[in-house]
């Protein structure tokens, strides 16, 4: 496996692709950079755009939102600077920023209220840190298969005939159903014009590469991709169309890249079309633009899984993957590995190789626990076997699931309510119903928000592009997004999980067990943001947390997530029902900026536990104390995902029993009901010597909850749980 | 049958688990009181002593007095500091039985007990906790200290509780024991991590206290009854690392049958176990060996046709 000498000069170049690697760079704000300049001949500026762009929209006569977005869609494309650089085999689209959102989606969103009740709940719970919400258009995964067969003319066909059809048998269309076919007719032309812009471009450049460029998008103006980068320029595309400009984030790159490059790849090189270098450096550059492009949570692309015959998925172009992304030493996209026990150990020792030697964005996931999932839920095994993955842990059935996520749930914040309901003289099993009453209100009330809620979901965002994808889509004449979709599920998106068992086993611990403290004293000492040190200083150290397989706290995790997950099925507004996720992405910062002191030691406006993970350094037993305490959830109940997080010291992962070992964590987690779970590996006095000396770390990365972040990025506290943490594994 | 050895009991100083470089796979190590040898290097020094004693990190102490309240003896003082505010707390060691109630309540960690009296069954359940792990992994149970085999009813006891519940056994040891306890645990242990850690009589005593005779013949037994053996070399700069001893335990390397060998360089971090047990630090006043050193000792001993790891 070599990377050309080309590629690697140019790897310096494409980082400065989407943002000015010499100035500062705020993910969380990424499509407002510009990196590469564009000839201004090409297209609008954004000011340029925006301008044109909202008086072409005031012009419009439509009264359909899909229409009118197509037609926004169709109006940035159309105006879009472009460019063909020589340091890339992939072109540069400009305007990035989501041009038309403000005339579009931003406006429908404003004019589309709530009830006041569904107000009043949201607006309560939101600033006690309990609930956040929002319309989800981050979790959507094309129908690669499709797009791949039919490319994005055979796309834009295909949808003409579903037209035809449906106007055989019901003639003529109702407004919605013509709109929805419009609006794929305009989006799609738009995206062949562009493609043959950029085609014309690139026959007038001199770069090297534009030949091969050219020859590309001459394919794709016209059929389906048949080469290896005739496939990853679509997945480009797709993804910069969709996410940049149609405003719906595309979470996989390819249904499996593994799986989807293998027989483009044995086909060039037995046509002779490339060679092997040129197909690895095409990948190689692919790569390379998520780490350009730079969002915060990683772009996520996934590995493996499980062929229709039941064998594992994985094969030579895993392996060649992992190399590429190996060498290039990037961390953006991360990559999901679907592994399952007849995975052979090779494409594990490799991951988890790169992974303790500092490449950590990496998630496993319990391919067989994930299948079985599904077919809990009813699905077969032949629509199931494929599932996308489609965020840093979601799963969702391949091209006939989206499952948006628009409530965050926080276990923690509730046990405060359960607190003011009681008083001394209460038996710690009536606080614990209580609590448990508190939570199900809560998710009661939520179901109720998020079935008002979703019921704009597709007028406030439609979904053309997607939905040309998506055969059931096609044949319903439904955004599928909205309720097109096979199953129109909906997500809670759970956290806090360890933190909320933490704080009620030192509830237990502090008042009725140990009796330090009354009840009512307990409240007063939170009330005052833990005014009396050395009880929050009991309630750090009592030896009952979640994460150290300890049978009280297990035995609350169990029961907590008992109740979590019996609101998966419950049905949506959509047609669909909801699922869980027991993720808290950046809630546990957000959230818990809100939340007061807690009993579990936690001082008022501090970060929660993440995912299904314990309290950042409360995990003193050990790493399989914290795998068995994992069990104890029974992770693959949780059908949308369950994220998970293992810290380990770099001195037990070192050598070949440092390597047995991790693999061994990664079978018995598989074997015990896993979900997914990712590794970070540390040495304390490493990260303590980040810490001081900030300037020789710029690239020091930490796992943080489904995605990395610099190290210098972390506030002192927070890298100060990691350095806990981290010293907890030296024992 | 089950109370021939399932009711035995012994001391336990400690678990560990996800132990991975005792044996193969992940592990669980279970470490038994007391030991034979005084290495000078010892990195265990709670180990060393048979009987339960209490480990006093004084600078944990937040001085929160639980201690003074629970300590049937008394052995819990604390004074006033040179400050207004500040304390010191002192523990009279003459007067602690090492009950372990003190460790029980103290929350941030500066008192723990080292051994305490634990059956068969209470070890097992604990062990027994990561089978999952062993399977996955090729791993299971190891017994170390201390010296397991100073416990040598409660070790059998264990390896054959292991070995019936399917997990695979192995046996860290120093060797200085009798044979008849090595032809007692031998059909319960898959493997014995056998530490050499000097060739000649002189200098295992100047390193241990104790001769090697009786460890050079344990070996040879073990070897010859076909037991599965890793050689453990502490190389301990200026103690053991000089190319006449290498040399030396090269050549018995050579004479007996053996998976592999592993160096395990010195480390000085058990510094603060000795203050805590209030016992002299005879940790010699030596840094790690460099990689270049280890690399040049493992040449050596390869040299002998050994399989030699750095651990």
């Amino acid at each position: 496996m070599m990377i050309s000498n080309t590629l690697l000069c140019d790897i310096e170049y494409i980082k400065g692709k989407y943002h000015k690697t010499d100035e500062p760079f705020n993910s969380f704000r990424r499509m407002n950079y510009h990196g590469w300049e564009c000839d201004s001949s090409t297209g609008l500026d954004d000011a340029e755009m925006s301008s044109a762009l909202g008086e072409y929209v005031d012009s419009l006569n439509d009264t359909s939102h899909a229409v009118i977005k197509a037609k926004a869609f169709a109006f940035v494309l159309d105006h879009m600077r472009i460019s063909i650089n020589p340091h890339d085999y992939f072109p540069v689209l400009y305007n990035w920023n989501r041009p038309l959102n403000k005339y579009t989606v931003n406006r429908w969103l404003s004019e589309s209220e709530l009830s006041s009740e569904s107000r009043a709940f949201r607006d309560e719970y939101t600033a006690t840190g309990e609930l956040t919400c929002w319309l989800d258009y981050d979790h959507s995964v094309p129908d690669w298969d499709a797009l791949y067969r039919l490319g994005f003319v055979g796309i834009r066909e295909r949808a003409r005939e579903y037209r035809r059809r449906r106007e055989r048998r019901s003639y003529p269309l109702t407004p919605s159903e013509r709109a929805y076919f419009d609006s794929i007719e305009i989006e799609y032309s738009a995206i062949l014009r562009l493609i043959r812009r950029l085609r014309e471009l690139a026959e007038t450049s001199e770069s090297d590469k534009a030949p091969t460029i050219s020859a590309c998008l001459a394919r794709l103006e016209v059929g389906a991709p048949t080469t290896l980068y005739e496939r990853l320029m679509l997945i480009y595309f797709y993804f910069m169309l969709s996410e940049s400009i149609d405003s719906y984030q595309v979470r996989s790159l390819g249904s499996g890249l593994d799986h989807d490059l293998a027989e483009p790849f044995a086909n060039d090189l037995s046509s002779g079309r490339f060679n092997e270098n040129q197909l690895d450096d095409f990948i190689g550059y692919f790569l390379m633009q998520f780490s350009a492009i730079g969002n915060y949570w990683g772009q996520p692309l996934y590995l493996g899984g499980t062929n229709l015959d039941g064998s594992c998925r994985m094969n030579d172009m895993t392996l060649r993957i992992l190399d590429i992304y190996d060498k290039l030493g990037i961390y953006n996209p991360k990559i999901q590995i679907k592994y399952s026990p007849d995975t052979p150990d090779k494409y594990l020792e490799k991951v988890l190789d790169m992974i303790r030697r500092g490449h950590s964005s990496f998630v496993f996931v319990c391919d067989d626990n994930i299948i079985e999932s599904f077919k809990s839920r009813g699905v077969s095994f032949e629509r199931a076997h494929d599932y996308d993955v489609k965020g840093c842990y979601e799963f969702a059935l391949r091209a006939g699931e989206f499952s948006a996520s628009p409530i965050y749930i926080n276990l923690l914040a509730p046990i405060l309510r359960a607190l003011d309901d009681c008083s001394d003289g209460d038996s710690f099993e009536t606080l614990l119903c209580k609590y448990f009453d508190r939570l199900g209100d809560l998710f009661e009330r939520s179901i109720k928000l998020g079935n008002e809620m979703e019921l704009r979901l597709g007028e406030v965002n439609p979904a053309p592009m997607l939905s040309a994808t998506i055969t059931h889509s096609l044949e319903t004449a439904r955004d599928a997004y909205f309720d097109g979709a096979e199953l129109n599920t909906t997500a809670f998106v759970v956290g806090a999980l360890g933190s909320a068992v933490d704080a009620l086993a030192a509830i237990k611990t502090l008042v009725y067990d140990d009796k330090l403290v009354t009840l009512e004293r307990l409240k007063q000492v939170l009330a005052e943001n833990w005014s009396d040190e050395r009880l929050r200083e009991t309630a750090l150290n009592t030896k009952h947390k979640y994460g150290c397989h300890d049978e009280l706290c297990d035995k609350l995790a169990s029961r907590i997530s008992d109740l979590v997950a019996s609101y998966q099925g419950r049905p949506n507004s959509r047609g669909g029902c909801y699922k869980v996720t027991i993720h808290s992405a950046r809630q546990y910062i957000e959230q818990g900026k809100r939340i007061p002191a807690t009993p579990d030691g936690r001082r008022a406006g501090d970060e929660t536990s993440k995912n299904g993970s314990p309290t950042q350094g409360m995990d003193r037993q050990g790493v399989t104390a914290l795998i068995h305490s994992s069990f104890a959830l029974k992770p693959s109940r949780f059908t949308e995902g369950f994220g998970f997080d293992v810290m380990l010291h770099e001195t037990a992962v070192k050598g070949d029993d440092g390597l047995a070992a991790m693999l061994g964590l990664l079978r018995a987690y598989d074997a015990g009901g896993g979900s997914t779970i990712q590794f970070n590996v540390f040495d304390a006095s490493t990260l303590r010597d980040a810490q001081a000396n900030p300037e020789k770390y710029s690239s020091l990365q930490v796992r943080v909850c489904g995605w990395n972040v610099l190290w210098n990025d972390m506030c002192k506290a927070e890298q100060d749980k990691f350095i806990e943490r981290a010293e907890n594994l030296q024992g | 049958m089950q109370n021939d050895f399932h009711s035995t009991t012994g001391i336990v100083t400690d678990f560990k688990r996800f132990a991975v470089h005792d044996g193969d796979g992940i592990r669980t190590t279970v470490f038994l009181k007391g030991c034979p040898l005084r290495c000078v290097w010892c990195h265990n020094p709670e180990s060393i002593s048979p009987k339960p004693e209490l480990a006093f990190y004084s600078e944990k102490c937040t001085g929160c007095g639980e201690c003074t309240r629970v300590c049937p003896n008394g052995a819990h003082i604390f004074e006033a500091g040179d400050t207004p505010d500040s304390y010191i707390h002192r523990l009279d060691r003459t007067k602690c039985a090492a009950c372990g109630k003190c460790a029980e309540v103290c929350v941030s960690g500066a008192l723990k007990l080292c051994g305490r009296r634990m059956s068969v069954d209470e070890v097992m359940k604990i062990v027994a906790e990561d089978r999952i792990f062993y399977e996955t992994s090729n791993g299971g149970m190891t017994l170390s200290g201390g010296e397991p085999t100073l416990q040598p009813e409660f070790a059998l006891a264990l390896l054959r509780a292991a070995k019936a519940d399917g997990i695979s056994t192995a046996l860290d040891t120093c060797g200085y024991t009798k044979r008849e306890v090595y032809e007692s645990l031998l059909p319960y242990t898959d493997i014995f991590l056998y530490d050499i850690k000097h060739i000649t009589d002189e200098g295992h005593i100047r390193c241990t206290g104790r001769a090697n005779r009786l460890i050079l013949e344990n070996l040879r037994f073990l070897s010859d009854a076909g037991a599965k053996i890793e050689i453990r070399i502490p190389l301990v700069p200026g103690y053991n690392d000089d190319a006449e001893t290498l040399d030396g335990i090269g050549r018995l390397l050579s004479t007996v049958n053996i998976t592999k060998a592993k160096l395990l360089p010195y480390h000085s971090y058990a510094r603060s176990k000795y203050l805590s047990l209030g016992i002299p630090d005879t940790l010699p006043d030596v840094e790690r060996p460099s990689s270049e050193r280890l690399d040049a000792a493992a040449k050596l001993l390869r040299g002998y046709g050994a399989n030699v790891d750095i651990g």
